[in-house]
């Protein structure tokens, strides 16, 4: 669990960074949230689906995101 | 180390979601709130915009757009869904990075790149039987009957 939570923290990081620099060409121009909006989105939802698969996993004894 | 295994699960989703949302505002943006981006300042594009736009092309994508987007986000028919947005994607990134002069151009056709790369690679086992050297003609419905007979049921 800790480590898809902290691979997936890291993935999800890494891109709202690249994409708030690389959208706005390093802060030249207006920060978007048409643009930062759509990974953050879903990094919020795929985290609350590994939330979700973790609860089920610990019902079951097993980790997340097996099967 | 499989793309659905346990370490690749969640990155794979992550992707699928951002793609498909993107897909989705970027349709929904057209057909709900009306908003069609300014390309009079992009050039090459913009005239080929304008012409996309004349014959009806630019709206049936954004239609199309809110199809596919909602495929992905919603995990169904995935690969299907990617053979069309990777059609499209083509014709983004090649404007994107090779004909329009415009930074906000440049970081979109590079998302796009990564985004769909990264997805094709990761649902593209299911095009594995695309790349046979010699092939027997094959109906439509019997490759689907013979893929239903193959399947594995948990």
């Amino acid at each position: 669990m800790k480590r898809h939570v902290v691979i997936l923290l890291g993935v999800v990081a890494v891109t709202l960074i690249a994409v708030v620099l690389a959208s706005t060409t390093f802060f030249e121009r207006p920060l978007r949230l048409y643009d930062y909006g759509t990974p953050l989105l879903a990094g919020v939802l795929t985290f609350l689906k590994l939330w979700f698969d973790a609860r089920a996993a610990a019902h079951r004894g097993g980790a997340p995101g097996e099967g | 180390m499989t793309a659905g295994g346990s370490r690749w699960h969640y990155i794979v989703l992550f992707a699928r979601l951002y793609y498909g949302i993107h897909f989705l505002v970027s349709g929904l943006n057209y057909a709900v709130m009306g908003v069609v981006p300014d390309f009079s300042k992009a050039g090459a594009v913009g005239d080929y915009m304008a012409a996309l736009s004349e014959v009806g092309m630019y709206q049936g994508v954004k239609y199309l757009e809110i199809v596919l987007g909602a495929m992905l986000v919603l995990n169904r028919f995935v690969p299907l869904a990617l053979i069309f947005m990777a059609a499209i994607s083509a014709v983004i990134i090649y404007l994107n990075l090779l004909i329009s002069p415009h930074p906000r151009q440049l970081f979109t056709g590079i998302q796009e790149l990564i985004l769909i790369g990264f997805l094709l690679l990761a649902y593209g086992g299911h095009y594995a039987g695309f790349c046979k050297r010699r092939s027997a003609p094959l109906w439509f419905w019997d490759g689907l009957r013979s893929n239903d007979a193959g399947a594995h049921r948990p």
